[in-house]
């Protein structure tokens, strides 16, 4: 019994007992206590006065002085930006917080980071202590979903998932063990550090959500074999043309946007593109609004205009792309080795020096070595058909892709034929390709936002294009951005440690970072090495073969029409070759599913086919987060976690900002929440108890290798150098191996200012910060410096940025080159396109219910259609309609917006199930069917890396019927 | 206990407020998380017995009508079942949170005053609170506090002005405001009887100790009674 439930159980006594004590009254304080002054009873002669008390203003007439003014931050708020509060605190209580806005400017004549921070942070104090908080352990005591909950102590709620994990993974191996963190609900810090080294010590299923969320670029992935390309934001400030393309940084780069808006005051144009007239558009100096889907055309067709105005810049074409690369006419593939000589490589490509005229392979391709693009005395031809000879005596003609592509562009993607597709005119388009061309420095930023669509990989090789083209990818103010993180080395030291990977890999991996020969080549090496080892999978496999999507997702007509064959032929190809994994391993199923932070109900597609297929397969579905959502309501055990402000963390680093943002503990847990660090380290220490009570030892991982259930917590601990109970040890001790920050502790003076400055980061291969560009202080930060200034080899196949995809697959599908495919019509044959995007007012779902957030906007979930699609359904703004399609359907509230294209609808991003009739949320007409062109390998750079380069999720662009079923709030018609 | 204990009491109005005091407390314990120990002692009545004695010492009119609801926890766990689905977690939020600043709209500037009333009468929240300061059980447990003090300086042959004057405020300002909007949520939510039985025996109490502090203190300065400013 506690210390609390004694006194508890002592003044009920007192209470029920009272005439037998004797005493007529007694304190019993549970929720309070004695400031220092007395309790007990004590004479009047030894009291002091009651305290002065007219009326109720006596107590606002005291000075409120704050217990403390603490730097910390919201460090698992699934939240892009990263910024450093202030946080105000009396009484345990965080009370409300300001912006620690104490950022200097990277480079003088560039504006600084000042202030950063959003308005959903300034009320995560109001969030923490909303109702939806949760402060106990709960179990499920009725049947799932039906809301019937009792409180459990930690005790129960830890043993009962070490059961449960111990009867899975002795009958069917640890695979049957789910462990989905949602991607970007992690923090950089010791509680995403325990739950990720417990499930890589049982090395059971492990989610890959990157793509899963929709978050993978695999555009940039075909492209350059990375998907990492930005720097700090600052960096926007120096460009001299800004697009904004499938994008809305005014909602969703809340601190950053500033930068772009600033751009504009020393000259640089901002180009929005987007259907919609969205709150970026309203800054812009040109809107383009083309059809839902059809950015590809657009963007082709830009590509189209700089070459036929011969607007490129040709040096950097011959030194950074494949374009002089020989291509040859018969078969439209790379000239190899292979085709040359028998016996020759098959990943050894082809240019014709014109200084020689003669062929020369590439330098910097996979077959050449791969390490040095620099061309040397080489002048690869960028036109002009030429013969070979080949192997078996015949000749063939070749071309330098670029000829290819030019033919390819001129044939099906001119202006004209490209406002046919877009709506948007030729001569808007001839006009922005030639002011993309002429700017001295010139970027698209398209994060991940863009990855959301069934052929965003197409839109983002032509998007690609164009900075190729004019020479602006790996250029200050230039590029394709998208995405980077900072290295934080501690936090992969601890990920590292408890690694699958056999030693031996381990061991040449330190080696060659020690001795330089980490090149970009060796790197994909290990990341490929890791895939059949570990048991990441990536979640749209995860979910077509154990959650029952296989249906959704083999319906032909939701597909690409090129696409000649179904998923799940591709799948099987696939998963015969080695080349995706799924896990659990076939034939076996799911049986305990553990998120943190996540919502998978919320989030995943099709929620409800989740909910009929894979529920029922589980034996334990366990929510660890603060505040209960969808899928914890249908959970059925939820571990309540300590707030943000409750923590010792670290918040995750985007390359946006050069400091690492710390997130301090500066009030305990509310009721008996826990910070993850010490949730999983006492499911660790549980484990490994009742596996040894149990007398269980060694079982089957995910991936057929064995682990030993009863050494899990000596694991977990580092041999005892870690605990449970010391997360500020474990942060501290992260934070002293982070090299990135200089290896400060928590006790350095700089680390008080509860941010820390990134003073080196190396720009070599990482598989977070893989930007390519060596950050040096005083200096604005730009991606992939290092191959096009330092003339490294990209890792892809060519060694450069990469057009043409000779893959068979992609030959089978026809997208060797980029080219525009209209979006399928993924849910029907219905006239308006479902569209989405983050809102500005919540992050994800965690601020979806938030009362403050609530009263900014329609405070219920709204739909936004078109003032014409409207009118002609008879539909008013405020009726609740009906969106739906032959998948599914949902009811919300009509935003009649001008702002929307005709033929488009959108619905902002992660309005939770529960806040729609019936639970069935704004995901029930999305099965957001996914390019089985993703599941593709062996090849350069397309193949899947264990956390990235895998079938997305793609919610956007379904297509849907709307109708009006009634008034808001009852009246139905 | 916190080592604070009244003996016989030989002043008529020290009782009172000891008895006031004892109220308050069992209605916290009420409200707190019910354990299987609480549960017994409701199923066999000693709850029950216990509310409506000291209900009837605080004032005869209080202790009439049935009390049989308060003496229904329900089969094995339901009582604390229906707790947390009441009162724990629900979809966005439990239907009946117990935190006063859920439904008035200025939840920072209700917990704050709380915070202020507690120090100012030398308490404060636990050093890891279990409750946010304007819980329901956070609040009953300061009005149990002032009215024990103010047996106590009854007894003593003190002035109790300002421990009343504090009761008065406090409760008009901050659980009678909710209390109301609580049995109507627990009505909407078909709770079972023992808490609607609870909230509307506690919502007769404060009313009746509120009126009598009223009647003894004088009325609140204009706008006591009104709730915060939002936020």
């Amino acid at each position: 019994m506690s210390e609390a439930g004694d006194s508890r159980l002592s003044r009920r006594a007192f209470l029920i007992g009272a005439g037998a004590s004797g005493a007529v009254a007694a304190l019993g304080l549970l929720h309070l206590r004695s400031r220092g002054e007395r309790l007990a009873h004590a004479p009047a002669a030894e009291r002091a006065a009651a305290p002065r008390y007219r009326d109720f203003g006596d107590v606002w007439r005291e000075q409120w002085r704050w217990d403390a003014v603490a730097h910390t931050s919201h460090a698992r708020a699934n939240c892009i930006s990263a910024c450093s509060w202030n946080a105000f605190v009396k009484a345990g209580i965080v009370w409300r917080e300001e912006q620690n806005a104490i950022y200097a400017a990277s480079e003088p004549g560039v504006p600084d980071f000042n202030p950063r921070g959003c308005q959903k942070g300034a009320c995560y104090s109001h969030l923490m202590y909303e109702p939806s908080r949760v402060l106990h352990p709960l179990r499920r005591v009725g049947p799932r979903g039906s809301g019937r909950w009792k409180r459990v102590s930690w005790d129960e709620a830890l043993t009962e998932i070490a059961d449960r994990i111990i009867d899975a993974s002795m009958a069917s191996g640890t695979g049957a063990v789910v462990y989905d963190h949602g991607t970007t609900n992690i923090d950089f810090g010791p509680d995403t550090a325990s739950e990720m080294r417990l499930f890589a010590i049982l090395n059971s299923t492990q989610i890959d959500s990157w793509a899963g969320v929709g978050d993978m670029p695999m555009g940039a992935v075909q492209t350059w074999g990375l998907y990492n390309s930005e720097g700090t934001s600052d960096d926007w400030f120096k460009s001299d043309y800004i697009v904004v393309w499938a994008g809305n940084p005014a909602y969703t780069r809340i601190p950053e946007v500033h930068f772009m808006h600033e751009a504009r005051y020393r000259g640089a144009r901002l180009v929005v593109i987007a259907p919609d007239y969205n709150a970026s558009a309203v800054h812009a100096d040109t809107w383009l609004n083309p059809r839902v889907g059809t950015d590809a055309a657009l963007g082709l067709a830009m590509a189209q205009v700089i070459l036929a105005e011969d607007l490129a810049r040709d040096e950097y074409l011959r030194e950074q792309t494949d374009l002089p690369i020989l291509v040859r006419e018969d078969d439209g593939r790379y000239l190899r080795e292979a085709d040359l000589r028998a016996g020759g490589r098959d990943d050894l490509l082809w240019f014709w020096d014109e200084v020689r005229d003669a062929l020369a392979p590439v330098p910097g391709c996979q077959g050449e070595g791969g390490r040095s693009l620099a061309l040397g005395a080489l002048r690869p031809a960028l036109g002009g058909r030429r013969e070979v000879t080949l192997a078996d005596g015949s000749r063939a003609a070749v071309r330098p892709l670029l000829d290819v592509l030019r033919a390819h562009l001129d044939a099906a993607c001119t202006p004209e034929q490209a406002a046919a597709i877009t709506g948007v005119g030729a001569g808007t388009i001839r006009r922005i390709a030639r002011e993309l061309a002429a700017a001295p420095s010139a970027m698209i930023v398209s994060s991940w936002g863009a990855c959301k669509h069934y052929h965003s990989d197409l839109n983002q090789r032509a998007a690609i294009l164009l900075m190729a083209l004019t020479g602006n990818q790996g250029r200050s103010g230039g590029g394709m951005r998208i995405a980077s993180w900072w290295p934080v080395q501690g936090f992969d030291e601890m990920l590292r440690d408890v690694s699958p990977i056999p030693l031996g890999l381990k061991a040449k991996a330190v080696w060659q970072g020690v001795t330089g020969q980490l090149g970009w080549r060796e790197f994909e090496g290990l990341m490929q090495a890791m895939v059949p080892r570990r048991g990441n999978t990536p979640l749209m496999p995860f979910l077509y073969e154990h959650a029952g999507y296989r249906e959704v997702w083999d319906r032909r007509e939701w597909h690409d029409p090129a696409v000649p064959r179904s998923t799940a032929d591709y799948l099987e190809e696939s998963v015969a070759k080695g080349w995706i994994p799924i896990r659990p391993r076939r034939g076996v199923d799911p049986k305990v599913f553990l998120f943190t932070g996540a919502n998978p109900l919320r989030r995943w597609p099709s929620p409800q086919t989740a909910l009929a297929h894979l529920w029922p397969k589980l034996d334990l579905v366990v929510d660890v987060n603060f505040k209960v959502g969808t899928s914890g309501m249908r959970a059925d055990l939820i571990l309540p976690t300590a707030g943000y402000y409750e923590r010792d963390s670290l918040k995750y680093s985007q390359a946006y900002l050069p400091y690492l943002v710390l997130c301090e503990r500066v009030i305990p847990p509310l009721g008996e929440a826990k910070p993850e660090w010490e949730i999983f380290g006492l499911l660790a220490r549980r484990i490994q108890d009742q596996a040894t009570k149990r007398g269980v030892g060694e079982v089957e991982d995910a991936v057929g290798g064995r682990v030993d259930l009863r050494t899990v917590y000596e694991r977990w601990s580092g041999g005892g150098r870690f605990h449970e109970s010391d997360p500020r040890g474990a942060l501290d001790h992260m934070l002293r191996r982070t090299t990135t920050t200089g290896s400060k502790g928590l006790d350095d003076p700089e680390t008080r200012g509860g941010m820390l400055p990134v003073v080196e980061a190396g720009g070599g291969p990482d598989a977070l910060y893989a930007v390519a560009s060596d950050f040096s202080p005083g200096r604005t930060l730009y991606p992939h410096a290092r191959f096009v200034e330092g003339k490294e080899a990209w890792p892809t196949l060519s060694g450069r940025q990469q057009f043409l995809i000779d893959h068979p697959w992609y030959e089978e599908i026809g997208e060797t080159l980029p080219v525009f495919k209209e979006a399928p019509k993924a849910g029907g044959d219905y006239p308006i396109r479902l569209t989405g995007g983050h809102t500005r007012w919540s992050i994800h779902a965690a601020w979806r219910d938030s009362s403050l957030m609530l009263r900014l906007q329609r405070g219920e979930p709204a739909v936004f259609v078109a003032a014409r699609d409207a009118a002609r359904r008879g539909i008013g703004d405020g009726d609740r309609v009906r969106v739906r399609n032959d998948h599914g359907a949902f009811e919300a509230v009509a935003k009649v917006a001008a702002s929307v294209q005709p033929g488009q609808a959108v619905i902002y991003h992660a309005w939770e199930p529960y806040q729609f009739q019936g639970w069935r949320g704004q995901q029930e007409p999305v099965p957001a069917p996914w390019k089985a062109l993703h599941l593709a390998g062996g090849y350069g750079q397309v193949h899947y890396r264990g956390i990235y380069g895998a079938p997305g999720h793609h919610p956007r662009a379904q297509c849907v019927e709307i109708e009006r079923v009634g008034r808001p709030h009852g009246e139905v018609t | 206990m916190n080592g604070a204990v009244l003996g016989a009491l030989s002043n008529p109005d020290a009782r009172l407020a000891a008895a006031r005091s004892r109220a308050y407390a069992v209605f916290a314990e009420l409200f707190d998380y019910p354990d299987q120990e609480l549960c017994r002692s409701i199923r066999d009545g000693a709850i029950a017995l216990a509310l409506r004695e000291v209900l009837a010492e605080v004032h005869p009119a209080l202790a009439e009508g049935d009390f049989t609801g308060l003496a229904e926890p329900g089969p094995d766990d339901e009582l604390a079942v229906e707790y947390t689905r009441l009162f724990d977690v629900g979809a966005g939020a439990p239907p009946c949170p117990l935190y006063e600043g859920v439904y008035g709209g200025a939840r920072m500037k209700t917990m704050e005053e709380c915070v202020r009333f507690y120090h100012h009468f030398g308490l404060a929240l636990p050093e890891a609170p279990r409750e946010l300061p304007d819980h329901l059980v956070t609040e009953l447990e300061f009005l149990h506090y002032l009215a024990f003090r103010e047996a106590e300086a009854l007894e003593g042959g003190e002035d109790p002005g300002a421990w009343r004057r504090a009761a008065r405020d406090f409760a008009l300002r901050h659980p009678a405001r909710f209390l109301g909007k609580l049995e109507a949520r627990l009505a909407r939510a078909g709770a079972m009887p023992f808490f609607r039985a609870l909230a509307g025996r506690l919502a007769g109490f404060v009313a009746h100790d509120a009126a009598r502090l009223v009647a003894l203190e004088g009325p609140p300065p204009a706008g006591a009674a009104a709730a915060p400013k939002p936020d």
